[in-house]
């Protein structure tokens, strides 16, 4: 190539770049003054609620929704005949779409007299006929794995319609009709629903509150694919909360990425104060917690394994101090009635190979009782974020004895675990070199450190046990549960209504509870007593049956239970009206339908760097090295 | 033959690789776990006997093997690819129409993006053979194929989005395809899936700017390893024309360098580089699995890592036969590209 | 006299040994490794690669703590004098875990390429050799395989057969085979249009005899070459089905995982997730230089 060439090829490569960068500074510089929402307001979006956390809703009706994140959704958007008082109310059930209520003296029959103001967000009212439909079809659709099991099963007619194995899957008409003509729901005239129990049952009212019995408009079902008995509704697995009530409605949801809310103009309460909520799907805790600090989102999910991202870790451990890491954030934290997580041990597990029953000895389980360090675990993986596991029932509630618990609870200790293991061992329970695997949940980093503290602390013993420890998602890891194929494995639970029955069949009761029949264990005397105290008066008497329950559950020690963690709420300081209800499905956001709002500011907020030499800094660094080497 | 003749062909060679892939989905579905779970939905778990044999009926699934595999291809050129199970149950082809430009848009973009950076630096490199400049690019292509894609994309959100955001500097986004704000303010009117040119036919600038600025760093991240091997498929194929005997006549006639270079010798180096691109599209569209990934953007790479850690059969395999489509109409791309560049292929 | 001198020459014939009678290569070997240490890229890549090589066989006395040390009460700590990378979220010590990390992924790397050569050789020559029906059919298996991209192909296979590191080895072994199956093959139908083999054919020497003898070993410097390069392919690919979690239980001190593990504390402790990718690079950077620049010292045209 010749001299002159060189000179002049080369000029003209720098001429290319130069024009290159300018063209694209300046497109993206325009773009930025033009079209970017303005970058440092002093509250963004006074008229919306962002709220940023991880996992998408998975179905929109209330009929068979049973997760939090679509519970969340419901809670703003549908409502029941029912509702816990706000705002903190666990126990005292008020009106809702029901002004009052009266209850028989037998206790078997409620009659429920409708608001007369109450109207759908399309305006039409709500009658007796929308709340009956919207009933029957939760227990019509029977779900097995929703809510209706669980909730209304004391609702005449609907225990044997829900256990029938046919009637799901399938529509079972002679099964349809003996429901519809047992009468469990009738509608007396149109502002009156009568509801009548199989037998008395106290926390009835608790479990009208819960979303699966949310009422929808009967009319626009109807003309969606209306009810198919034994089958979900594909419409309403994507719409069901548009067809509401509540203060607020579904307008977009986007899978894995957001949901979008507007407010009902309808509404026929007090409106709710923002104008629309955004739910976002982000699934990295930084890019949350980021988020926040920009003031992108104003609350955002926190797992307990992150706390220290917002809060001072000294303050907390050492005085239980909340003392915000940032200016402008607001932490809370609050007592829940979630009992998770712990460890269920499966009495039937066979190893394949060696055709060892290990969780089926006694001392096995003592061992790994013994063997979880319980204070690291609170302290070091949830930071201090909760409390020891205190069995099935959570502080709080009605049936919690702080006196039998404490005296019952396992500590960490590797002298009496290993004194377990050697007895199982000799027992003939396991040989050396069994391996035990634990499992815990996809994206669960607590349960993941759970496991290996366990792993740690068992391996560390020298007693021939080999622990490892997999990864697995949700419904794989509920399905090798159900297939009793998991020796051990994760358990917990939320509560859908606050009382004791909502929580100990599940863990205890071997027919019926949905972990006790995977943990493989069954005793009929506790049978007895968990269906006595299920429908018991006496409050003592209840107090009495639950003491005998727990004492038999710690002391056969099917279960390690972790923790009772705290809710973590984190937000933006300018969000206002925020509290906290442990019956809340979304306690993020589900406070908005009673009036959470965004404070206004007028305090100004300094921009530190000016926005266009920075973005050309930005694009310089992106641009020039990938030029440089072209011109060396 | 006729170019025609030529396409015609190769697409019929395209049906037996598509059977053998079917075959191979198929036997992978059979393997993992029971090949019921592809027509059940997320929480059907707990079936009765009787609900599982009327599935088992409907989708032949205690025929023999043979006529298994018939209906399962019948099921597929009739649409039914399954229930998407990670999707909300939705089918498996919406699930795919629904994610899929996500990932087109990337991956071109990406694609774009390293085809005009990496040919470029790989002529230089071959024209300036052993010079620094060639050390350089050699360096910087071999260790852009040696980068893990999901911890180059880490890094690139560490700095230019966390460390921007931190240093109160615009910070380039690291999640998702478009500011919320803006998507609900100037909503977009969705025709093709691929926002930047939605938004460029509907004339919704705002959008337009803000997809691009989002597609960044992930697209950065993709393409940085095929930059490298373009460099390097570059570099090697002038530097092998450049020794033609073509180009010595051409440089004795007189002409200029540039002319030699760019008029001669590129146009026949372009060939072999083309045909790395159609293999690279492949190990693009792997790349993007991971880079979705970290990214948090809604494609089928996302899609796809959800589904295989959740045992999602159906998903999983739709996601395979999708990716096989795809990567082999690339390829047949190319070939027909580069068939129609140089007759002596398909005359030969 | 006559006599004797005839006698000593016939056993003089008969005892050449193998080296005389394969000199030639012996040379052409020589004078490859000549050209291999004027090659700084190479050489630069032999000294990353016996870097990790030496890491890997001597982590027990190298390492300052175990793979699966704990350290409860000091988890994400920054780089220090005691832990030079820091520690990730469990209190684990993130230099000590690298070192014994490069032992999983250069196990798992030389396990897959060593099989597939193995397998796809094997079954390449016989192809190349019977060809027909036999051929053609492979082809079509070869091209079903590669129809799907590396990643793609054993992120499926690795969740049919399960998670765990012997699974993921096994898938990856099953994605890699078909390029050498092709390489092979294309080396031998070359090879058995030389004059050669139809010498050695009419000598009445059998296929195997042939294939064994002949023509694979003028088929090892493609293969090698491609060898290499596949093994820094195989530590990322391996690495990236790690990440996904298809690869390692939990805990267990393996490149990919590590990366997955810092992703959610990326901002907070960047460390975490910053090192062992370092890690992945450097091991496949060492081992891309060393094929690179075999390819090019092999390559016939620009040896001269």
């Amino acid at each position: 190539m010749k001299m002159s060439e060189k000179k002049t090829s080369n000029k003209k490569a720098i001429a290319a770049i130069v024009v290159i960068l300018i063209v694209v500074v300046g497109g993206l510089a325009g773009y930025y003054y033009a079209y970017l929402p303005s970058s440092r307001p002093m509250v963004p979006n006074p008229d919306t609620y962002v709220f940023s956390t991880f996992g998408d809703v998975d179905k929109m009706d209330p009929s068979v929704m049973y997760d939090t994140a679509s519970g969340e959704v419901a809670e703003l958007t549908l409502e029941t005949l029912v509702y816990y008082k706000m705002p903190g109310s666990t126990t005292e059930i008020g009106p809702k779409l029901a002004k009052s209520w009266d209850m028989s003296p037998d206790g078997t029959v409620y009659t429920f007299h409708l608001d007369p103001a109450a109207k759908f967000n399309d305006g039409s009212p709500i009658t007796a006929d929308d709340v009956k439909y919207s009933i029957d079809r939760t227990i019509l659709i029977g779900d097995p794995d929703g809510p209706a099991p669980t909730l209304h099963m004391h609702i005449k007619g609907a225990a044997d319609y829900l256990l029938c194995e046919t009637c799901w899957g399938a529509t079972n008409d002679t099964m349809v009709q003996a429901y519809l003509n047992a009468g469990g729901v009738k509608v007396i005239d149109p502002q009156t629903v009568q509801i009548t129990l199989d037998a008395p049952y106290a926390p009835f009212l608790a479990t009208m509150a819960f979303t699966s019995a949310s009422v929808v408009n009967k009319k626009i079902v109807e003309a969606n694919g209306g009810v198919k008995p034994g089958f979900r509704n594909d419409w309403m697995n994507q719409h069901g909360t548009e067809v509401g009530s509540g203060p607020y409605k579904l307008t977009e949801w986007t899978p894995k990425t957001r949901v979008v809310l507007d407010r009902n103009d309808n509404y026929w309460g007090t409106p709710a104060k923002f104008k629309r909520i955004i739910i976002n799907e982000v699934d990295e805790v930084g890019t949350r917690e980021l988020a926040l600090f920009s003031g992108d989102a104003d609350t955002i999910t926190l797992p307990a394994t992150n706390l220290f991202d917002v809060i001072q870790k000294d303050a907390w451990l050492n005085n239980r101090q909340i003392v915000p890491v940032k200016p402008g954030i607001t932490v809370s934290l609050d007592p829940t009635y979630t009992v998770s997580p712990n460890f269920g041990m499966n009495t039937k597990w066979k190893d394949p190979v060696t055709g060892a029953v290990p969780f089926g000895n006694k001392d096995f389980r003592y061992g790994f009782s013994y063997a979880f360090d319980y204070t690291t675990f609170i302290n070091t993986v949830i930071n201090g974020a909760g409390i020891q596991g205190v069995g099935p029932i959570p502080p709080g509630m009605f049936g919690y004895n702080e006196q039998l618990v404490k005296s019952l609870q396992f500590s960490f200790s590797p002298d009496k675990a290993k004194q377990y293991f050697l007895n199982a061992k000799a027992a003939g329970a396991y040989a050396d070199g069994q391996v035990i695997t634990l499992y815990y949940n996809t994206g669960n980093e607590a349960r993941r450190r759970g496991c290996l503290l366990l792993k740690d602390a068992i391996e560390g013993l020298g007693v021939g046990l080999t622990i490892q420890v997999q990864e697995l998602d949700w419904p794989t890891f509920l399905a090798k549960q159900r297939a009793k194929e998991l020796p051990i494995f994760f358990i917990g639970w939320a509560p859908d209504f606050a009382d004791p029955d909502d929580y100990v069949p599940v863990f205890a009761n071997g027919q019926t509870g949905t972990f006790a029949r995977r943990q493989g264990f069954d005793d009929p005397t506790i049978d007895q007593k968990l269906s006595q105290a299920s429908i018991e008066s006496d409050p003592a008497k209840r107090q009495a049956l639950y003491n005998d329950i727990e004492t038999w559950l710690f002391q056969q020690a099917y279960t390690i239970w972790g923790a009772v963690p705290l809710n973590i709420q984190v937000s933006r300081d300018w969000v206002k009206g925020w509290f906290f209800n442990p019956m809340f499905s979304g306690p993020n956001t589900s406070p908005a339908a009673y009036g959470m709002y965004k404070e206004e500011r007028t305090d100004q907020v300094a921009i530190t760097v000016g926005p266009l030499p920075a973005f050309i800094a930005t694009v310089a660094t992106l641009v020039v090295p990938n030029y440089a080497r072209k011109s060396a | 033959m006729k170019l025609r003749h030529y396409v015609i062909r190769r697409l019929f060679l395209l049906i037996p690789v598509l059977i053998g892939v079917s075959m191979l989905t198929f036997t992978l579905s059979h393997v993992i776990g029971d090949p019921i779970a592809a027509y059940i939905t997320s929480q059907d778990l707990r079936l009765s006997d009787l609900q599982m044999q009327k599935i088992v009926t409907a989708h032949h699934l205690n025929d023999p093997l043979y006529s298994q595999y018939y209906y399962y291809v019948m099921d597929l050129l009739r649409g039914d690819w399954g229930i998407s199970r990670t999707d909300s149950d939705r089918p498996v082809l919406v699930s795919i129409q629904n994610y899929f430009p996500a990932t087109a848009e990337l991956a071109l973009v990406s694609m774009f993006f390293a085809l005009i950076v990496g040919i470029p630096i790989g002529i230089i490199s071959a024209v300036r053979k052993d010079k620094p400049a060639d050390h350089a690019t050699r360096v910087f292509s071999l260790v852009g194929v040696s980068t893990p894609v999901f911890w180059l994309a880490l890094i690139l959100q560490y700095v230019f989005y966390y460390q921007f955001k931190v240093h109160n500097l615009p910070n380039l986004p690291a999640s998702g395809r478009v500011n919320q704000f803006l998507w609900l303010d100037h909503p977009l009117h969705v025709i093709t899936g691929i926002y930047s040119i939605d938004s460029l036919i509907t004339g919704n600038f705002s959008i337009f700017f803000d997809v691009l600025v989002h597609l960044i760093l992930p697209a950065f991240a993709l393409s940085y390893v095929f930059m490298a091997v373009f460099v390097r498929m570059m570099r090697s194929s002038m530097l092998e024309v450049m020794r033609q005997d073509y180009i010595t006549l051409a440089r004795s006639k007189g002409l200029s360098e540039r002319v030699v270079i760019y008029r001669h010798a590129l146009r026949n180096a372009m060939i072999p580089t083309v045909t790395v691109a159609g293999l690279a599209f492949g190990g693009l569209l792997a790349g993007a699995v991971l880079t979705e990934t970290v990214f948090s953007w809604p494609g089928v790479g996302r899609w796809s890592t959800s589904a295989i850690v959740r045992d999602d059969i159906a998903s999983i395999m739709g996601f395979m036969l999708i990716i096989a489509i795809v990567y082999m109409l690339a390829n047949l791309i190319v070939d027909l590209l580069y068939a129609w560049i140089d007759p002596r292929i398909r005359l030969g | 006299m006559t006599q004797m001198g005839q006698v000593k020459t016939s056993v003089e014939r008969k005892s050449k040994s193998w080296f005389d009678e394969h000199a030639p290569q012996i040379r052409e070997l020589k004078f490859t490794l000549y050209l291999l240490r004027q090659s700084p890229i190479v050489v630069a890549g032999f000294i990353l690669v016996a870097l990790f090589i030496g890491m890997a066989i001597f982590a027990p006395w190298i390492a300052p703590h175990g793979p699966e040390e704990r350290f409860w009460n000091l988890p994400q700590q920054p780089p220090s004098w005691r832990f030079p990378f820091g520690t990730d979220t469990t209190g684990g010590d993130i230099y000590s875990r690298i070192i014994w990390g490069s032992r999983l992924d250069l196990t798992i790397a030389l396990t897959v390429v060593a099989s597939a050569i193995l397998i796809g050789s094997v079954l390449g020559a016989i192809s190349g050799f019977m060809g027909r029906a036999f051929d053609e059919a492979l082809m079509r298996v070869t091209d079903v395989f590669l129809a799907f991209p590396a990643l793609i192909l054993a992120m499926a296979v690795a969740a049919a057969l399960g998670r765990n590191l012997t699974n993921l080895t096994i898938a990856l072994m099953v994605v890699w085979w078909p390029t050498y199956a092709r390489l092979v093959r294309g080396q031998v139908l070359a090879e058995k249009e030389r004059l050669y083999v139809d010498a050695a054919r009419a000598v009445g020497a059998s296929p195997a005899r042939i294939i064994f003898r002949h023509v694979l070993p003028n088929s090892i410097f493609p293969v090698i070459v491609q060898a290499t390069l596949d093994l820094g392919g195989v530590i990322l690919t391996a690495a990236g089905l790690s990440f996904i979690g298809f690869g390692a239980g939990a805990g267990v001190a393996e490149w990919g995982l590590m990366i997955a593990d810092g992703r959610s504390y990326l901002f907070q402790s960047p460390w975490i997730a910053c090192f062992p990718g370092l890690a992945i690079l450097l091991s496949s950077l060492g081992l891309n230089l060393i094929g690179d620049g075999l390819r090019d010292v092999l390559d016939p045209r620009l040896r001269r």
